[in-house]
């Protein structure tokens, strides 16, 4: 297996770590989507 | 029969652990670098002591070098262990002469929970302390979240070597050789950095309208205490003294980014082909959206938050606090001990789950739990069957794996002393009268390495449960082997022959 690390951070590590940061920006967004939803039943459910 | 250790193995131990000492000797140059930067003298003295102690100790014990090089399991379990004893003893002197605390033992306590990414803390007035001191705190939590040993291994990596990795409880090598893993986890933390701190800084100055240097300060110490999943914050009121919803999302996905195993930012970095597949992704999705559906139910039902927006962003971000174990809140201790019922509950599981396994979180972990679920459903189809039948069970982790005996046996017994560790804090919490939801919270929370308080921890507390939480803090970052190993060691040197 080739050792992008010890090659030092080229082209695909640097579009590696910026899709994986767009990625966890992502999952936050989502999470406060997800959030708001649940949040909304439960004021609805618990009147 | 017992082995008493011999005088080489004795060499072995103190050399290597002379040579991490000389390491975070260095590292103690950073904070004596901001002192000076920042002009302020009595801090810097300390530092100088504080380097000089670590270098002085470490050079001497470099002194005795051993003829072999290799290390043992047993050498690299038992040097770890002294190590995280160590580093906060001598890492706590800073604090001590600040004259922020009581005794030394309440700056060995922060030094500790900075170092085990804990975050609980018991400095008193910390809206006052000096910048350069607030630094070193934190960087104590990034300091234990990459590992001192990652540090040190990123520098020399000697015969054995692996030992000490997986004595800090990894057990991901992502590369065949551990110098470049180090190195890899270095790389995700530059990079994470990089972005957090511009990030912060950008929020603190544009938004929240800082002067320069102090969104710098804030910028760098929230992201190590966030990428960490330590937990310890700049001010007293915790990230609750930003009242941003932009910071606070910036710290939530540093928080993200520190509870995913450096496996997965590995498989990330490199596509993120199979992730979704991966049987610690999916466990930890599921639990999160469990314990925060627990959460916001009890507040809902409790009436705490009328507005939908004010539920939704204390819940899910102290859920998510909790489940990555990093130990930030956005409410005060007081209005936290209010959460009882089923978001107390949420909150508690959430805490004693944890984060990824290899990665700065503790807890039980996701693998851990998944593998458990694993295990029983494999259990129930086999009786299921018909008798005699053979079922074999696999999962997805970084490849297809397949779920043994022994795995099985090793998950329950790693997550049974978990279990107990909470319930030992719980405990002393009981024997010293704390109602038992507060004894257990904090417990979970010293013993998860998470540092959420419902305000037990405090200065005036019991000596006897500062020493608990300390002991739960060392060995639930440790994962119990190396402190088991640094046992039996000692044991041996008495009892052996």
């Amino acid at each position: 297996m080739s050792d992008p690390v010890s090659k030092g951070p080229g082209r695909s590590n640097l579009w590696g770590a910026i899709t994986t940061l767009i990625l966890e920006w992502a999952v936050v967004a989502t999470l406060a989507v997800v959030g708001l939803g649940i949040s909304l039943l439960m004021l609805w459910l618990t009147g | 029969m017992l082995i008493r250790p011999s005088r080489e193995d004795l060499r072995l131990i103190g050399y290597n652990l002379g040579r991490i000492l000389v390491v975070v000797a260095v590292a103690g140059l950073v904070p004596l670098t901001w002192a000076l930067i920042a002009g302020e003298s009595a801090p810097t003295a300390s530092f100088l002591l504080m380097i000089g102690i670590f270098g002085a100790v470490g050079y001497l014990m470099m002194q005795r070098r051993p003829q072999a090089s290799r290390l043992e399991w047993s050498h690299g379990m038992v040097i770890v262990s002294l190590t995280w004893l160590i580093v906060p003893a001598i890492g706590a002197i800073p604090l001590e002469l600040s004259g922020h605390y009581g005794s030394f033992i309440d700056p060995y306590f922060d030094a500790m929970s900075g170092l085990t990414t804990t975050g609980l803390a018991l400095i008193q007035d910390l809206d006052h302390l000096a910048t350069s001191l607030n630094f070193w705190r934190h960087l104590l939590h990034f300091l234990g979240g990459q590992g001192i040993v990652i540090a040190v291994l990123s520098v020399f990596a000697g015969g054995g070597a692996m030992t000490l990795y997986y004595g800090e409880a990894r057990d991901e090598k992502i590369f065949p050789s551990v110098r470049s893993t180090a190195r890899f986890i270095w790389l995700v933390s530059v990079v994470h950095g990089a972005f957090g701190i511009v990030a912060l800084g950008a929020v603190g100055y544009f938004v929240l309208g800082f002067r320069p240097f102090r969104a710098i300060f804030h910028g760098v110490t929230v992201f190590m205490a966030a990428f960490d999943t330590g937990g310890f914050a700049p001010q007293s009121s915790s990230l609750g003294y930003y009242h941003s919803a932009a910071f606070e999302a910036v710290a939530a996905v540093l928080m993200i980014a520190g509870a995913l195993s450096f496996g997965l930012h590995f498989a990330l970095w490199k596509g993120g082909r199979k992730v979704v597949g991966n049987l610690e992704v999916r466990t930890i999705l599921a639990t999160f959206l469990g314990t925060l559906l627990l959460t916001l139910g009890g507040l809902a039902s409790a009436g705490l938050y009328q507005s939908l927006f004010g539920l939704s962003r204390q819940g899910l971000f102290q859920v998510l606090s909790a489940h990555s174990g990093t130990g930030f809140a956005t409410i005060p201790s007081a209005e936290l001990a209010t959460w009882g019922g089923l978001a107390f509950g949420g909150m508690a599981i959430a805490m004693a789950l944890g984060g990824m396994a290899s990665s700065t979180a503790g807890g039980v972990k996701s693998l851990r739990v998944g593998l458990t679920i694993k295990a029983l459903s494999s259990q129930v189809r086999q009786v299921l069957l018909p008798e005699g039948a053979v079922i074999s069970t696999r999962y997805w982790h970084h490849g297809w794996k397949q779920l043994t005996s022994g795995l099985i046996q090793a998950v329950m017994g790693v997550s049974l002393l978990y279990v107990a560790l909470y319930l030992l804090g719980t405990g002393v919490g009981l024997m010293y009268h704390l109602p038992l939801g507060s004894a257990l919270f904090e417990s979970v929370s010293a013993g998860a390495n998470v540092g959420l308080s419902v305000g037990v921890t405090d200065p005036s507390m019991p000596l006897a449960l500062k020493l608990t939480y300390m002991l739960q803090m060392w060995a639930g970052r440790l994962e119990f082997v190396a402190i088991f190993s640094l046992i039996g060691f000692l044991f041996s040197l008495v009892r052996g022959k």
